[in-house]
């Protein structure tokens, strides 16, 4: 598995950080905005926010002055492509396996 | 310990007109697994299936005169006809099982016998170095799906 899509799912691991990502879904919002639901410490948020940022999640936006946070979906996308091509090669090859299946069956003059 | 049966990857559901124990070996006969190769590939080398636990069974995937791959799985569990449990892929192939089988992806073959034959299920595990509970919350929160809507919801806003 590639280093960058395990350290999407370390980051996507956690249900605080996944609560800021879907938050950031809404819009930017301020460290303190992002704290604000949860029952932590603004360090603890921080360091959350610092996980998020290294796995590509979350841009800080320095210059903005009161929207800092932004969600940066493309490690998502990949997770997504990741996972969903293995989906798509299965789903291929069960519907060649429903094929030589149904051809056997017939070969064998079962009548169902 | 994780637990395999959290779910953190996806599950597919077929249903076939045939007994449990032909679609089980169609999976593990080297001389049935045909359609595992994409449509007009050219089958080089037969299959090979060492049907044990820790064996592996290869297929050469011939993609183009340049392009080749094997393919194919590690066994971790058999017990026919109704379950196959094997890591996804090939030592030195795609996926690349060479560094080994912890980080690999499981597939979990269910091969259940219903009126009209068999319903197989086959569940896709992703690697499991994140733990049981902050996995499923994570699929609780919809990676199948729930991740793409929310990126086209961003696309949108």
């Amino acid at each position: 598995m590639q280093d960058d899509l395990s350290t999407t799912f370390a980051a996507l691991a956690d249900p605080t950080r996944r609560a800021i990502l879907m938050r950031l879904t809404e819009g930017p919002a301020t460290v303190n905005e992002l704290a604000e639901p949860f029952d932590t410490t603004l360090p603890t948020i921080s360091r959350h926010l610092k996980v998020l940022e290294e796995a590509g999640l979350v841009i800080k936006e320095r210059t903005a002055q009161f929207r800092p946070c932004r969600l940066e979906v493309a490690p998502l996308q990949v997770a997504d492509q990741w996972i969903e091509q293995y989906r798509q090669f299965f789903g291929e090859r069960f519907d060649r396996l429903g094929a030589q299946l149904e051809a056997m069956r017939q070969d064998k003059g079962e009548d169902k | 310990m994780n637990n395999p049966a959290q779910k953190r990857g996806f599950t597919v559901t077929r249903t076939y007109q045939v007994p449990p124990q032909i679609v089980f070996a169609a999976w593990t006969d080297p001389k049935q697994l045909g359609w595992f190769f994409n449509p007009g590939m050219p089958v080089e080398r037969e299959p090979e299936v060492d049907l044990r636990v820790g064996g592996a069974w290869r297929l050469l995937m011939v993609e183009r005169e340049d392009k080749s791959y094997v393919t194919g799985g590690i066994y971790r569990e058999i017990d026919p006809p109704g379950r196959l449990v094997f890591n996804f892929g090939a030592v030195g192939g795609w996926p690349d099982l060479s560094a080994g089988l912890e980080d690999a992806l499981l597939v979990t073959l269910e091969f259940n016998a219903i009126p009209e034959g068999t319903e197989m299920v086959c569940r896709l595990d992703v690697p499991s170095h994140v733990s049981d509970a902050r996995a499923k919350e994570w699929f609780d929160m919809g990676i199948e799906g729930g991740w793409t809507q929310t990126v086209d919801r961003l696309k949108l806003g």
